[in-house]
């Protein structure tokens, strides 16, 4: 019965909710159902934690062009938990790391039902390789969770406040940020901990010295490695480091966030200088393998988030998808994903939830 | 850190020990005991102060107080028109108070005339002071009711504080009291008062309180609806205070007083899902010693006072994120404080000029912010025409703050002229047979106030800007009071209702932007218009002798719309956590054989954004509380038995949102006076 419940709620929800919103800047484009591979795609909202707004957990359905809020709090009649920072499909499993809520969520890709509540400490950054999903935990340790016994089955530790992690070749690349010691300078991070997880391996290699505060980490498909320094928000800018192979680091381009398909990257950066309280916002793509610039100019002007949080690409066509606040100063209301082909054109924008962190395809 | 509870039970046992021993060691004299045993007998309750005042002024004094059913201070605090209090539950819990609709900066709290002040943060936290340690509060809105007062108490709004005044004529005599209650609370507190010459009284009390505070609370998650408890928010305090009064020849006192408080709190935190991980830690402590000198020559008066105040806070919150596995704050901070004055009257008219010198100083283990220091020197001079009907006051008060920084780029300096004009007029006095009298009273105020910028809102790493500006508020208010006396015979019934409206407008507000999740600043930005309604109400009779009725009530109407942004979502709403009615009523019953006193607090919906997001919604509430009590003679004793039931429906609501306030509970007092 509570599946037929919730079934018809979602429907429901589904059809009274148009996709695109009409107050867009400009007349929203439907979106065409073209797509031969990604049915769907989740965005999670992060919600404000001292505002006391929980995070969630809204469906895009690609080719129907539908956007479901709130569908894991629909299908699971409880909330998704407290600060929800990443999320990854693996399988037939959507996996989320809820920093606030010290779990991790595993859920069924296409249903959103639960399967399992994972503990383990300030989950933020998740990843996967190998039949295996790796979070990093805040508290200094990537935690390893087997896909097939959904249990922990190893932790090490990195070094203080691992903020996002990939896998590229054998090798996980965590981000070390040192990030709760603003205060130190981050003394303690500027490095990327390189984890061997080849053939059930699980141990930490070595350290590759990167900029200030290390956070996003992505791989492209030529096992170059991209991290964005993101600096202390005032004096040092953010700058994203490409780690090579060989583990030579060198300086990519200027950027904040970051999306990575294939030997594209595809960069956000966004910039307040506190003196004067203007901020400079770009949106740029460059080719991995030798940085050119491909686009300067990724996004047309007119259509432009007010203040991007986080920008992913869709590995089946190349869309582009950029979380957003409803304004600079507003952070404790329902944010937007913006949608734009991989040629930068305008496609649509999704209503979504507090601070939309991250899209998450499958 | 935190003693267990058999500790707390031993210096409990320790101090009544103490209580007795006083007791034997200094016999009373027979006529003082007669006077103590006298006021056992239920009398008649005052007139309400500030039905006269120009300026909104709503006092509640011990008998008040006890009448009105409040079991603790921020429950008291709810019984005053204006007020929104923001508790974060339970007896260790941060209570702060913003009064019509301006921030609790602008509050400002003044003990035992003096102020109490935080530099830091802004706003004092008014749960360190129990409740049963005082002897009075009030709130006074707009402007001092005093003519001459230290330039610092001319506030948009300033709770004051009293300790209870030894009783004149009398020898050594004291209080012994033990409280305790639901989810291990424990208060043993003392109070010995004598005099110490002919025209000087001493005074000494100390109190502690215990609490483990691990009451339960409804959690609803989605359908999932669970009992959960508090955790990780055990309390311990200490209070301790020395007072001397000096009647000075010719009509003069002087007033000295020594304040030590301690605490240790764990702090639970707000409610997150699906975990109750959390070691959060504060402790402060505070000491601070006042003098205030008054004095009267012909037809002057003077006022002379000085306060040094040191307070320290060290935070903690225990995890092994953070570096060295806590992240620590720790602030000190010092206050030097001087306010002379002089008045002048002569018939109706009056003049006073008053002079505040004080310097603030901080300092933290965070290197970024180094030492802060500001000097302000406010300057007020005083207007008053006081005839027999007509009473108008003009006051113009002139701030000049410098700020000074090691290390570091010090905040904007500041220089601003704060005026407030207000007129009282008795437009109807009605005297009839046997007493029977009605007074109407109108009045009406415009104001501007401001506030500097705090220091936390100034240097704290990433979110500080030296460049704010002061927040301005302007305001005008209009109101009556009116008094209807039934006379001697029969139930002698008397009523004093107050209703006062106000409107005004706030800019350059100080707010806190996000950048990211990690990295917030302060800016001056935006404004808010505010308007509301206070009423005030208070009846009593007396259905036969030695038996008294009393009803007290408040209602707030409180509407503030933030007109910061047109395209914003917040744009006209009201601001998060600000509910539109607030209001407490209660009914007491005196009588020779048993006291009781039933009150109900309420406040509408409130939003915890202020967008008014779906989901942050949080629903009005009401709760009900009973008490019972009786004093009663033993021996040379009087004993005073209280039990107290709050939130005697359970009702599960939040003030803050996700810190939930504790359900029903009871407090059993026990108190010995000699």
């Amino acid at each position: 019965m509570n599946i037929l419940k919730y079934s018809a709620a979602l429907l429901a929800a589904t059809l009274l909710l148009a996709a695109c919103s009409d107050d867009a800047p400009q007349a929203p484009v439907i979106d065409p159902p073209t797509f031969a591979t990604g049915e769907g795609a989740y965005v999670l909202n992060q919600g404000s934690y001292y505002s006391g707004i929980a995070g969630s957990l809204d469906r895009i359905s690609l080719w129907r062009g539908t956007y479901t809020p709130g569908v894991f709090a629909a299908v699971n009649g409880q909330s998704l938990g407290d600060s929800p920072q990443a999320g990854i499909v693996y399988g037939s499993r959507l996996y989320i790391a809820m920093y606030g809520s010290n779990l991790v969520w595993v859920v069924d890709k296409l249903t959103a039902r639960i399967v399992k509540q994972i503990e383990t400490r300030e989950p933020e950054g998740i990843c996967a390789a190998g039949g295996c999903v790796y979070v990093s935990n805040n508290d200094g340790y990537v935690t390893r969770i087997d896909t097939l016994s959904l249990a922990p089955t190893g932790q090490i530790a990195v070094g203080p406040n691992p903020a996002h992690l990939t896998a590229a070749g054998d090798y996980l690349y965590v981000s070390v940020s040192d990030g709760y010691n603003s205060a130190g300078g981050y003394a303690d991070g500027f490095r990327v901990a390189k984890v061997d997880i080849a053939g059930g391996a699980f141990r930490k290699v070595k350290d590759i010295t990167v900029g200030m505060n290390p956070g996003p980490i992505e791989a492209d498909s030529e096992g170059n490695v991209f991290v964005v320094c993101r600096g202390d928000y005032a004096a040092t800018k953010p700058v994203i480091l490409k780690i090579a192979p060989d583990d030579s680091v060198t300086d990519f381009a200027p950027g904040s966030n970051i999306a990575v398909r294939g030997t594209t990257l595809y960069a956000v950066y966004n910039f307040t200088d506190w003196t004067t309280y203007e901020s400079e916002t770009t949106y740029k793509a460059y080719r991995t393998t030798d940085g050119a610039l491909l686009d300067a100019e990724l996004l047309p002007a007119g259509n432009l988030p007010a203040s991007p949080i986080d920008i992913d690409v869709n590995p089946a066509n190349g869309d582009l998808f950029i979380g957003t606040q409803p304004s600079a100063y507003d952070y404790t209301s329902p944010g937007y994903v913006y949608r734009y082909t991989s040629a930068g054109e305008f496609v649509c924008r999704y209503g979504a939830g507090v601070y939309p962190c991250a899209v998450i395809f499958y | 850190m935190i003693p267990p509870f058999h500790q707390t039970v031993r210096r409990t046992a320790a101090l009544l020990c103490m209580a007795t021993a006083c007791t034997c060691l200094f016999p009373q004299p027979a006529d003082t005991l007669r006077r103590v045993l006298g006021e056992a007998r239920v009398s008649a309750g005052r007139l309400p102060a500030g039905l006269a005042a120009a300026t909104p002024l709503q006092s509640l004094d011990s008998a008040d107080l006890r009448r009105s059913g409040a079991a603790d201070i921020g429950a008291a605090l709810r019984r005053l028109a204006g007020v929104n209090l923001r508790d974060y539950g339970g007896a260790g819990g941060l209570k702060t108070v913003s009064v019509r609709g301006l921030g609790a900066a602008h509050t400002a709290v003044s003990y035992d005339g003096l102020p109490v002040s935080d530099a830091r943060g802004g706003q004092v936290d008014l749960g360190q002071f129990p409740l049963e340690q005082l002897g009075g509060l009030s709130l006074s809105v707009t402007d001092a009711p005093e003519l001459l007062c230290p330039a610092r108490s001319v506030a948009a709004a300033t709770v004051r504080l009293a300790s209870p005044l030894p009783a004149a004529g009398r020898g050594l005599h004291g209080t012994a009291a033990l409280r305790f209650g639901a989810f291990g609370t424990a208060m043993p507190s003392l109070r010995l008062q004598g005099p110490a010459g002919p025209r000087t009284s001493l005074s000494a009390a100390a109190a502690f309180r215990y609490g483990r505070n691990d009451y339960p609370f409804t959690l609803r998650n989605g359908q999932l609806v669970s009992r959960e408890r508090r955790k990780g928010s055990r309390m311990q305090a200490w209070t301790g205070e020395l007072d001397m009064r000096h009647a000075t020849p010719g009509g003069g006192e002087l007033a000295a007083k020594a304040y030590l408080y301690d605490s240790h709190r764990r702090l639970p935190g707000q409610v997150t899902l699906y975990t109750d991980e959390g070691d959060e830690r504060l402790r402060e402590r505070t000491a601070f010693a006042q003098t205030l000198w008054h004095q009267r020559f012909g037809p002057f008066r003077l006022m002379a006072g000085g306060k040094f105040n040191w307070q320290e806070s060290r935070y903690a919150d225990v995890d092994a994120q953070y570096p060295g596995g806590a992240l620590r704050q720790h602030y000190w901070q010092r206050e030097w404080y001087a306010t002379a004055g002089a008045s002048w009257q002569r018939g109706p008219w009056g003049a006073a000029y008053a002079l505040d010198l004080l310097h603030d100083g901080l300092n933290s283990n965070l290197p970024d912010e180094g030492h802060a220091r500001r000097l302000g020197v406010l300057q007020c001079l005083s207007l008053r025409f006081a005839g027999r009907r007509l009473t108008a006051t003009a006051r113009l008060t002139g701030h000049v703050y410098r700020n000074r920084r090691s290390g570091g780029e010090a905040a904007r300096d500041a220089r601003r002229l704060a005026p407030v004009a207000s007129v009282s007029w008795l437009a109807l006095e009605r005297r009839g047979r046997g007493g029977r009298a009605v007074r109407l009273y109108l009045r009406a105020s415009a104001e501007e106030h401001f506030r500097v910028p705090t220091f936390t809102e100034s240097y704290y790493y990433h979110l500080g800007s030296q460049d704010l500006k002061p927040e301005t508020a302007r305001r005008a208010g209009a109101g009556l009071s009116l008094l209807l006396e039934g006379g001697d015979k029969g139930w002698r019934p008397v009523l004093a209702v107050t209703a006062d409206g106000y409107g005004g407008t706030v800019r350059d507000r100080i707010t806190s932007i996000p950048y990211n999740l990690f990295v917030w600043r302060t800016m001056n930005f935006g404004k808010v218009r505010t308007g509301g309604l206070d009423v005030t109400l208070r009846a009593q009779a007396e259905p036969a002798r030695s038996h008294l009725l009393v009803i007290q009530g408040n209602y707030s109407l409180q509407r503030a719309a933030d007109l910061s942004d047109h395209s914003s979502r917040s744009y006209g709403l009201q601001p998060a956590y600000m509910p539109r009615h607030t209001g407490a009523a209660s009914l007491a019953y005196e009588g020779p054989w048993l006291c009781a006193a039933v009150s109900v607090t309420g406040a509408s919906e409130r939003w915890s954004t202020h967008e008014h997001t779906a989901g942050t919604r949080l629903p009005g509430y009401a709760e009900a509380g009973l008490a019972v009590y009786r004093s009663f003679r033993l021996g040379r004793c009087r004993l005073s038995v209280r039990a107290d039931l709050s939130n005697a429906f359970d009702a599960q609501y939040e003030v803050v949102s996700r810190y939930p306030m504790p359900g029903r509970s009871w407090r059993l007092s026990l108190q010995a006076e000699w």
